[in-house]
């Protein structure tokens, strides 16, 4: 265990550090009392009064918000990575504060503990956005830090030298290039072909391809997480849309393939930037520990298919996946928090 | 279809006509029908128990319910069919050329497709069910106002989701109006006063209610009444008209005219009186119906404000940290140097961050 403890802070209490990332489809915590806890980033209130006395709550989150949410006014306030302001801000903003709320109760803190809180947020994320994160997070912890996504799936890796971290979330894929110091801005890129993309090409493709099927965007993005596949020889995909209200099989195989793969050219051309302006003498070990996390990287055969398409563009490369996806993040935002100085807390408090 | 035929969906986005106008679009057809003496079906078709559906799955699935069923109704009819949406959500479609027993094959054909409906809401299907009420104007010739065929529809539409929904009823013009002369009958005969009523035309039994009434016989008169009265009557009636005595026949005919007048003059006053009675009740059942309401409502609100409060009694004392001191960077850590600097960048950082979003605070000093 860890000896350095510089200022000693109040003895007898304890300190619940908090790992948190915040997503635009999940928002993840992972806490030192060993408490993971994972939540879909929707947040509803009910519609009226009688919505109200139905649910018997005054605030719903995650996956029951979107099982209710037509009885909900439904918010999915961190859409594109970071605070949503181009709608009912306002509402946007606490929806969010409350989601923040709630994924620190998720993490149960006890009362007698200092929290100290570390949350991973896109890189991108405006001076508003991340007042608005602070602020939020404020009402429910003693001290909070930021710092960037993908930089803090790589330290919970301890993949800090000549490592290119692809988080491929749901609004964005982010790259971020780790030589041993702190990233600045040309270390990073970001697109907007991830999760979300997938879910509408795909919807897109079965509208085109088969008209009379009915079905929402929910069931596609269902569909995808359970048989998202690059592979050639991937296993059929064979499911059921109703037509005409009757259920009707399909097979989308070449359909979920394809827009699995829509993902992919963009990502290649990333790297190719990435790497191509990179020390030359390092870029060939850049090129060889590429690391895949977030959600979308449970694509079935996507390293595979990445490294394919880099020998063919870039001549070459290794991909890895991250061993857990879903809390990389997390635990990387965690262990820097476990790592900073409390001195640094201190004076953040 | 009719022109308004695509056009009727409150919500859809692209309502051209309100529903009062379909109605006036109906009308026009219906007059069709009339003019040229072709048989015309009307049906009446709502969906079972809508609001709660709407309580329950919100305005979204409503709409998406209505529009779905619009779309199986509009395929299951024809082109020279009309269909329009009401305000209350109701749907009217109107069959020219059409004989009483093909509203029964088309009624029963919609509510088959309409079973085999499913709906996603909140990722589970629902179904729903539709009541069908539907009227015939058999020739087309009767002097029918459009009103009229849509208030039986309405009849119709209202036994067929009363006795629970998923059906279809058909009301027979003639059974209708029977039936409506027969509660009116009723009714009179619940205020009839001790003399008798002079005789309507409702009274004689005529099949045909539409026809103009033959003229009321006049009532003969009453036997109880007391014969002072009635000579006291005469006396006055020859005084006024200023009858002389072989005027008798005259003076009867006169007299019964006045004694049926005031009769009818106290009915009309008893069914004014029993009526606002009626509404008076009514009023305070209405409001006895929303005490109970707010009531309900209140008692509601404190059960849940009692779970609350009986929640928080039991809450969850949280999970202990693994730590119980401020920790640090372990100085076994390889990359020890490496990481201390990333710390302070990262601390750096934020610092910089809440001098922009606070700045008369500065850094934590
Ligand atoms: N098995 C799977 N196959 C493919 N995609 C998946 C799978 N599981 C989850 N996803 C997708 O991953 C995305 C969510 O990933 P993640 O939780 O990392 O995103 P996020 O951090 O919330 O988003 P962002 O980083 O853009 O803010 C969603 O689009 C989801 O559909
Ligand atoms: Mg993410």
């Amino acid at each position: 265990m860890a000896k350095q403890s510089s200022e000693e802070t109040n003895k007898d209490q304890g300190v619940l550090y908090l790992g948190i990332d915040l997503g635009t489809s999940r928002t993840s915590v992972s806490a030192s009392n060993g408490v993971r806890e994972t939540v879909a980033s929707y947040v509803g209130y009910p519609k009226d009064v009688v919505a109200r006395k139905l649910l018997q709550k005054d605030v719903l989150f995650g996956d029951e918000a979107s099982e209710k949410r037509l009885s909900l006014d439904f918010y999915r306030p961190l859409a594109h990575g970071v605070i949503r302001s181009d709608k009912d801000s306002e509402k946007n903003l606490k929806a969010a504060a409350d989601l923040i709320g709630e994924i620190i109760r998720r993490a149960r803190p006890r009362r007698d503990e200092l929290i100290y809180a570390v949350i991973g947020a896109p890189a991108q994320a405006s001076i508003n956005n991340k007042e608005a994160i602070l602020k939020a997070a404020r009402e429910h912890v003693d001290s909070v830090m930021l710092c960037s996504e993908p930089f803090s799936v790589a330290y919970g890796l301890d993949m800090l030298d000549d490592t290119l971290v692809i988080d491929i979330g749901a609004g964005t894929t982010d790259l971020c290039r780790m030589h041993g110091t702190m990233p600045d801005d040309a270390d990073q890129l970001t697109n907007t072909f991830a999760g979300d993309h997938v879910d509408e090409t795909l919807s897109k493709l079965v509208r085109e391809k088969h008209p009379e099927a009915q079905f929402t965007v929910q069931m596609i993005k269902q569909i995808k997480e359970k048989h998202s596949n690059v592979a050639d020889n991937m296993p059929a995909v064979v499911v059921n849309f109703p037509v005409k209200g009757k259920p009707t099989p399909f097979d989308i195989t070449d359909i979920v393939r394809t827009a699995c793969r829509s993902i992919v050219p963009p990502m290649v051309e990333a790297i190719g930037e990435l790497i191509g302006t990179f020390d030359p003498e390092f870029q060939d070990r850049l090129k060889n520990r590429v690391l895949l996390g977030g959600g979308g990287s449970q694509i079935r055969g996507l390293d595979a298919e990445l490294e394919r398409q880099m020998h063919l563009n870039l001549g070459g490369g290794r991909v890895l996946k991250v061993e857990e996806p879903i809390y990389g993040g997390a635990n990387g935002a965690l262990k820097i928090a476990h790592d900073m100085p409390a001195e640094y807390w201190e004076k953040l408090r | 279809m009719s022109p308004f035929q695509s056009s009727l969906f409150k919500g859809s986005g692209r309502d051209l006509f309100t529903p009062a106008q379909v109605q006036q679009l109906m009308r026009v057809e219906f007059d069709r029908a009339k003019r040229h003496g072709h048989p015309l079906v009307m049906l009446l078709i709502s969906v079972d128990r809508l609001a709660q559906l709407q309580d329950l799955y919100g305005s979204e699935l409503r709409d998406s319910v209505l529009r779905s069923i619009a779309g199986l109704v509009r395929s299951a009819s024809r082109s020279s069919d009309s269909l329009g949406c009401l305000l209350d959500d109701r749907l009217l479609l109107l069959t020219p050329h059409t004989p009483a027993e093909g509203a029964g094959v088309l009624a029963r054909r919609i509510l088959e497709s309409v079973r085999a409906l499913t709906f996603e809401s909140g990722g589970r299907p629902t179904r729903v069910t539709i009541s069908i009420g539907g009227a015939h104007n058999q020739s087309g010739r009767m002097e029918l106002a459009f009103e009229t065929l849509l208030e039986v529809a309405e009849g119709g539409l209202k036994v067929a989701a009363d006795s629970g929904g998923n059906r279809y009823v058909h009301s027979d013009l003639y059974d209708y109006f029977e039936q409506r002369r027969q509660k009116e009958k009723r009714e009179r005969e619940k205020l009839e006063p001790q003399a008798p009523i002079p005789a309507s035309a409702e009274r004689g039994g005529d099949r045909t209610a539409e026809r103009a009434p033959p003229p009321a016989p006049l009532p003969p008169p009453s036997r109880e009444e007391p014969a002072l009265t009635e000579a006291l009557l005469g006396a006055k009636i020859r005084e006024l008209f200023g009858l002389g005595a072989g005027e008798d026949d005259m003076l009867a005919r006169i007299q019964r005219e006045v004694v049926a007048s005031a009769l009818r003059e106290m009915k009309g006053e008893l069914e004014r009186a029993l009526g606002h009675s009626q509404s008076e009740h009514q009023r305070q059942i209405d409001t006895l119906e929303r005490r109970i309401q707010k009531l309900t409502q209140s008692l509601g609100m404190t059960e849940a404000e009692l779970r609350r409060a009986l929640a928080q009694t039991n809450v969850d004392p949280g999970v202990a940290s693994l730590y119980r001191t401020v920790q640090g960077l372990s100085s076994a850590d390889v990359q020890q140097e490496l990481k201390k600097e990333l710390m302070s960048k990262i601390f750096q950082a934020n610092l910089e961050l809440r001098k922009q979003i606070v700045p008369d605070q500065g850094g934590g000093a």
